[in-house]
């Protein structure tokens, strides 16, 4: 006992450092986590879909920029304006948009750029609702017209240069690096990979593009990836996720350097799931469903300081998921990780588990004629130690019930009582009565054909008067009975007498 | 030093380029041709934990669990997350009707199936939501399709009810058993040796006329199969057999409508007024030289698709007419006016329907206007 409890002490001060350090955060001018931050889920806050003719009837992207809620609904043809809190504001391209798909903001020019799936083009509107103008490719294909059969832009994303990635699913998948007003940039895979055999990466409708710190990720959806491309538009990584990923946002956590977190969509599973850029997810949020904050077959999500808003497409709504703690997406921060000390003593938390040693109570399988035999004995005014009789189905029907300890029926191993039936002709019931014996290890029997089997099979023997002895407390022996206890723990440990 | 830089670049992209995972197939995507150690089971089903209530339908008519990933309670919901109408992980938007890619077919055409979605077709289209319906001269009286008097024989209709996710012996994914009735499939000469034995097949170029195989022989042929989503390319069936092609796979629930007997009439009540009594209809499966009018059908440009021995824009008179010809697959906007659209047959009064071919009100999937698809042939 005190040994548990010492090794349970030294758990206590192994981890104590590591609590503190979690609960107390990072000491003021301390140094960057350079790991992962372990980031909590957000959890349901609220969710809107419009009413009567502002009501939302696919919406299959959604952005939100400056407090306002952009969502592209692809079946009324047309981008809706929202409040963060679901006040609708208006319509966006009611009269340009045919089946809008994702969208992305402007906030320098106060613009929203928004993709086409039938029209097959890149949009801008302004803020106000007024169209801007359609962006292209700049020096790609001889005619604009010829635009319209060369690119089918779906995803759209702003980088922090203003230049923009537009994803897109005409003939080879590609991301196109474009400045806002078409130059080229770049584009992965080239179109001179086209006529080679093995272009740098195949994309199988890229769903989704994240442009951030001068580092760009690609949501490759039917290959079910996170690809993440360098600045040449080389394969920096590609991480394996085996979810349908539509809509992915980087969330703003942890501090400049630690590892980047995204939440991505996975509309097969209804799901947002939060994943770091080499995979490891921190958590998930949603689910099947159409309740509040369930989701059915969503397919975007935009990301705020302290909310995630996604497109609910199933179900017609915006689902909103706040952060609870008020340090937002880095609520919780374990700088550097557990200690070695916290990591070899953590484990000694677990040792009180080993008081069950010492409650448990002694099993001793008994066979029937020695139940009968120590029913008809003993006092019923007797309390017992910690011992259970354990019962073959066979000996227990019929059986005396009372007096004595408790006991308890326990099934056996048919093929092991068909092999001790078939070696030492014990019959049925002793056969059975010695399978439960030789796994519990203790038998307390009067057969002397069984009890020779059992002890030269290894098994403990006990008759019924030493049964008596070790278990039994006769109340006016009860306090003597308590030293000889001891003092037996003290000595050979034996049990009553053996045979 | 430089060389060495340019080594080091070199070997780094190439270990990149190594290690990236093997691509799906754009074309046909997760349907078909599986490895033995696939993963796309993953990507849909749940051995275990399959949250979705869909259900398929064995040979024995049972409703099992598809064990699909989702809540989805119908199945078109889920692939609309592909073919849906913003098509965010397919081509064939569905919905629309309309092909959004650019390698198999023309941008922007209608599909050659048709369209699904109510702001295209209105009611003029297969039930696809799961509900239960019946077909047009389904069963051994005809019966079986007509619901409003109460003979409906009904059949759940969903993508599934026509099309196997999984791939099949046929074009398009069409189910090899259909409506309990067999139209297609794979015999088994030995032991774990599937031979397709299909009933509707294709002349689009690198189209396997034997059928589908199973597993990696699958997926090769599916490597340099050129699917054409907008411009039909429909072959005669197997081996020229009559009692095959898709005729013979849409009779299995519009029964009478082809028969294995190839007869051209058959008693059966098609719910038009004049009750259940000798059916004629014009013939499907036979070539077009089968008719022997005072002007010979037109040929030359073939407006309507018909089921050819090798694709060719024009027509000849060793064409076959089948259902596929005259009717849309998934849903028509072919309007319907005049004596074409009829409430009641036994008293035919123009414009007196609800938009629509008498028995049933719609306008059958047409292709075209009223009757054009009589007379684009018959040049009356």
């Amino acid at each position: 006992m005190t040994a548990v409890c010492v090794l349970f002490a030294i758990g206590v001060l192994g981890v104590s450092s590591d609590a503190r350090r979690i609960l107390g955060g990072r000491a003021e001018g301390a140094p960057a986590p350079e790991t992962t931050p372990a980031v909590s889920a957000p959890v349901f806050a609220y969710g809107f879909a419009g009413t009567g003719e502002s009501a939302l009837r696919r919406p299959v992207g959604v952005s939100v920029i400056a407090g306002t809620v952009y969502v592209a609904d692809s079946l009324a043809g047309h981008v809706a304006v929202f409040r963060e809190g679901g006040a609708f504001e208006g319509v966006i391209g009611d009269d340009r948009l045919e089946v809008p798909l994702y969208l992305a903001g402007d906030e320098d020019a106060r613009e929203l750029l928004v993709t086409d799936r039938s029209l097959r083009a890149l949009l801008v509107f302004g803020f106000d609702g007024s169209f801007v103008e359609t962006v292209t490719p700049v020096g790609r294909f001889a005619e604009e017209s010829a635009a319209v059969e060369a690119w089918a832009p779906i995803a759209v994303a702003r980088a922090d240069d203003g230049s923009i990635y537009v994803t897109d699913v005409a003939d080879e998948h590609r991301v196109w690096h474009m400045s806002r007003g078409g130059e080229v940039l770049g584009v992965v895979p080239s179109v001179e990979a086209a006529e080679e055999t093995t272009p740098s990466v195949a994309f199988d409708f890229p769903n989704a593009v994240v442009a951030s710190e001068g580092r760009v990720w690609v949501a490759d959806s039917n290959n079910r990836r996170l690809v993440e491309l360098g600045s040449a538009g080389e394969v920096v990584r590609s991480v394996p996720l085996g979810r349908l990923v539509r809509g992915l946002a980087r969330l703003e956590i942890g501090e400049p350097g630690s590892r980047p977190h995204f939440a991505l969509i996975d509309a097969f599973s209804h799901e947002v799931v939060l994943v770091s850029d080499i995979g490891s997810e921190v958590g998930r949020v949603g689910g099947p469903g159409s309740g509040g904050g369930m989701l059915q077959f969503p397919n975007d999500v935009a990301v705020t300081e302290t909310a995630l808003f996604v497109a609910d497409t199933g179900n017609a709504r915006i689902q909103v998921y706040e952060w609870p703690d008020a340090r937002g997406l880095a609520a919780l921060v374990w700088e550097g990780g557990p200690s070695w000390l916290g990591l070899l003593s953590g484990p000694l938390l677990l040792a009180p588990l080993a008081l069950v040693w010492f409650v448990r109570p002694v099993r001793v399988v008994v066979s029937r004629e020695a139940l009968e035999e120590l029913r008809a004995s003993v006092d019923p005014a007797w309390e017992w130690r910690r011992v259970r009789l354990v019962l073959t189905p066979t000996v227990a029907r019929n059986a005396p019930r009372r007096p004595g300890p408790r006991a308890e029926v326990s099934e056996f191993s048919h093929p092991d009582v068909v092999e001790i039936a078939r070696d030492y002709e014990l019959g049925d019931a002793n056969s059975e009565t010695l399978s439960l014996a030789l796994r519990h290890h203790v038998l307390l029997t009067g057969d002397p054909m069984l009890a020779t089997v059992a002890g030269a099979r290894g098994v403990e023997l006990l008759d019924v008067a030493g049964f008596v002895e070790e278990f039994a407390l006769p109340p006016k022996k009860h306090g003597s009975d308590q030293m000889e206890r001891r003092a037996r723990r003290s000595g050979s440990g034996s049990r009553g007498t053996r045979r | 030093m430089r060389k060495l830089s340019i080594m080091l670049a070199v070997a780094v992209v190439a270990s990149v380029l190594l290690l990236t995972p093997g691509i799906a197939l754009a074309n046909f995507g997760p349907h078909g041709g599986y490895s033995m150690d696939t993963d796309a089971c993953a990507g849909c089903h749940r051995a275990h934990t399959a949250a979705s209530p869909i259900t398929w339908t064995n040979n024995d008519g049972e409703q099992r669990s598809a064990l699909l990933l989702s809540t989805a309670t119908e199945l078109y919901e889920f692939c609309f997350t592909c073919h849906g109408q913003a098509a965010a992980g397919a081509d064939t938007n569905v919905v629309d009707g309309i092909y959004e890619g650019t390698d198999y077919g023309t941008t922007g055409m209608m599909l050659n199936s048709g369209a699904f979605g109510d702001h295209v077709v209105g009611q003029n289209k297969h039930t696809f939501n799961g509900s239960s319906w019946g077909a047009w001269g389904g069963g051994d009286t005809g019966r079986d399709g007509i619901i409003s008097t109460g003979h409906g024989g009904l059949i759940a209709m969903s993508c599934g009810s026509c099309h196997d996710v999984h791939g099949s012996s046929n074009y398009r994914l069409l189910k090899d058993i259909v409506n309990g009735v067999t139209v297609g499939g794979y015999t088994e000469p030995t032991p774990g040796d599937f031979v397709p034995d299909p009933y509707v097949i294709s002349n689009e170029p690198g189209y396997p006329e034997d059928g589908w195989l199973l597993h990696e022989p699958g997926a090769a042929q599916m490597a340099g199969y050129e699917p054409n989503y907008t411009m039909p390319m429909y072959a005669k069936a197997p081996a020229q057999d009559p009692t095959r092609g898709i005729s013979a796979w849409c009779a299995a629930c519009h029964t009478q409508y082809h028969r294995d007997d190839l007869a051209i009439s058959s008693v059966y009540d098609a719910n038009d007024g004049f009750g259940y009594t000798m059916r004629y209809r014009h013939p499907v499966n036979v070539e077009l030289a089968n008719y022997k009018g005072p002007r010979s059908l037109i040929i030359t440009d073939q407006v309507l698709p018909l089921a050819q021995d090798s694709f060719s824009t024009t027509g000849s008179e060793t064409d076959w007419i089948d259902c596929l010809t005259c009717h849309r697959a998934h849903g028509s906007d072919a309007v319907m006016e005049g004596y074409a659209n009829v409430f009641d047959s036994t008293d035919p009064e123009p414009d007196s329907g609800v938009g629509g071919v008498d028995p049933g009100n719609k306008n059958a999937f047409l292709r075209l206007d009223n009757r054009g698809v009589c007379q684009q042939c018959h040049n009356k």
